[in-house]
């Protein structure tokens, strides 16, 4: 497949480099997991194949062969040689066939999952693209027009597609950190909304609003996980992200539950946020379940069976139905 | 040990809210206490100043079955001999490989030549890893050339450089923007993903800086 517009950032990602942090080396993986991880079952490959993360629904590229393809997470707008194609499901291509993603109607990282997974050599255990350290993925860089992507060999045997998994919330879910105690004006902090400021990127979001008064903004530097809030100087909260420092030496207020990292990571610049604080045991409840969920997935597509699917995101219940495509 | 919890999938082990021995080797403890025992469930964890962040998977280990195995971790029953290796960082000192020898020299009135004495004297620690892909933060710095963080950090700073910040030392592995000053240049290669380990030292491991001239250094890069 040859690049032909890589858009805002267009990476190799698979689900992220596990065991190297000690060293300083982010897990990367992609910001929305759950869209990840379904893009790869409907094209047949296993959930932590490499796919490429699209930022900001802009893309193109034309493939150089029969391949099967699905595009996950948001509500992109996509074309296959102009003709308008449906994302959440698995779509044969030609040599030759242009696909064109032209923009976001909803969301803003859509996963762009080829049959086989994109055949990259794997740099510490993984095939995601390290962007601060410039290596695994993709020549270890963003994609840009011209590449050329190659691809394992496919083994799906039924198709599939599948109804939207998200919808829009601005709620964001989080349980208490360790420095929790030091923030004064908790109230402030749940009950005001917060914006994605444009400094933000894999590594993190950082939020513009009320500023949070903490007893101390300096700690000793210690790892830090995906979804930590921290709290800089200016009162600021920063979201780590995928790609984020190891390390950290601000306070960790609270820490953004699995479940909801996925649709942080549809969020883009001046999109806005609010937190509600929850029990520790319920967030690990609710990503035990999503894990489950996503293996039942799993198993059905493997076994060609159609069925519905529901899962809980933030309170609401939302139908899932995955079934085998009628051809 | 204060354990607390980060997320639904991390903790982190605690032995002090502040910077001493005794924290760190308890850390030290710790760190080769989840080696031997290889706990299923747990990911990695990341060994710090003080604590230790643990990422874990909790349908594989349920919170409390790892509360119960980590409480068993009994710092007296870990033999704990010193047994980091030394690594030896070669260093070109001031000139353009260190624009801020100068600084640091008049800051605490000393001479070029001392800083360079004392910085490559001092017997150092790996005390933690992070910031970037094998940025060594070295516990050690004699406080004779302690200097504060540069006012605005460089937007670029080469790597293999050497900087001295808020009584700590360090090495930038990798081309980054940086806010440490910048005492001289290792021809080393600190951080290389063709290797596993990737990184020339780990947490626990001794450094001992080298001072060494133009044509040792040019001859190190060949």
């Amino acid at each position: 497949m040859m690049v032909k517009n890589p858009g805002l950032l267009s990476t190799v990602q698979d689900m992220g480099r596990f065991g190297f942090q000690r060293y300083g080396i982010p897990q990367s993986g992609p910001m929305d997991a759950l869209s990840f991880s379904i893009a790869n079952l409907l094209v047949g490959n296993d959930k932590n194949e490499g796919a490429i993360e699209i930022t900001g629904g802009i893309f193109e590229s034309i493939f150089d062969g029969d391949r099967t393809i699905a595009i996950c997470g948001g509500d992109p707008v996509a074309t296959i040689n102009g003709r308008e194609i449906a994302p959440w499901c698995s779509i044969d291509v030609k040599g030759g066939d242009v696909l064109r993603l032209s923009g976001m109607k909803n969301g803003f990282r859509v996963y762009l999952a080829v049959g086989g997974g994109v055949k990259v050599e794997k740099i510490f255990k993984s095939k995601s693209t390290c962007l601060p350290a410039k290596f695994g993925g993709f020549k270890g860089r963003k994609l840009i027009s011209g590449d050329l992507i190659a691809f394992e060999d496919s083994h799906l045997k039924v198709k599939h597609e599948m109804k939207r998994v998200f919808e829009e919330t601005t709620k964001i879910r989080v349980i208490a950190g360790p420095q929790w105690r030091y923030l004064k004006n908790d109230g402030e902090f749940l009950n005001s909304r917060y914006k994605i400021t444009s400094d933000s990127d894999r590594t993190g979001y950082r939020l513009y609003g009320p500023k949070l008064d903490l007893d101390r903004y300096d700690i000793v530097s210690e790892g830090v996980a995906n979804g930590t809030i921290q709290v800089a100087g200016n009162g600021l909260p920063i979201i780590m992200m995928v790609d984020h420092q190891t390390t950290g030496g601000y306070p960790k207020i609270a820490n953004v539950i699995s479940v909801d990292i996925p649709i942080l990571g549809q969020k883009k610049p001046d999109d806005e946020i609010e937190f509600q604080l929850i029990d520790v045991d319920m967030a690990r409840k609710l990503y035990v379940e999503r894990e489950r969920w996503l293996r039942s997935i799993e198993y059905d597509l493997e076994s060609g069976e159609s069925k519905s699917y529901f899962i809980k995101v933030n309170d609401a219940q939302f139908n899932v139905e995955v079934k085998a495509k009628d051809e | 040990m204060v354990i607390e919890a980060l997320g639904d999938r991390g903790l982190i082990l605690k032995f002090s809210d502040e910077i001493n021995q005794t924290a760190h080797l308890s850390v030290m403890k710790i760190d080769k206490f989840l080696l031997n025992f290889k706990i299923e469930g747990v990911i990695e964890w990341i060994p710090s100043y003080s604590s230790v962040t643990l990422i874990y998977n909790p349908e594989i280990i349920k919170y409390k079955c790892l509360l119960e195995k980590l409480e068993h971790f009994d710092e007296s029953s870990v033999d704990f001999v010193v047994e980091g290796k030394t690594v030896e960082i070669p260093v070109l000192y001031g000139g353009k490989f260190g624009p801020d020898i100068e600084f640091v020299a008049n800051a605490n009135k000393i001479s070029v030549e001392d800083v360079i004495k004392i910085h490559s004297g001092a017997n150092y620690e790996v005390w933690m890893i992070g910031f970037m892909p094998g940025f060594p933060y070295l516990y050690g710095l004699p406080s004779s050339i302690n200097v504060p963080r540069l006012k605005s950090p460089r937007k670029f700073v080469p790597s293999g450089s050497v900087g001295i910040a808020g009584g700590q030392t360090g090495i930038y592995p990798i081309d980054s923007p940086g806010g440490w000053q910048i005492i001289g240049r290792t021809p080393l290669k600190i951080f290389d993903v063709k290797k596993d380990p990737p990184v020339l030292f780990d947490v626990g491991d001794r450094v001992k800086f080298i001072s060494i001239d133009e044509k040792g250094y040019e001859k190190l890069c060949r």
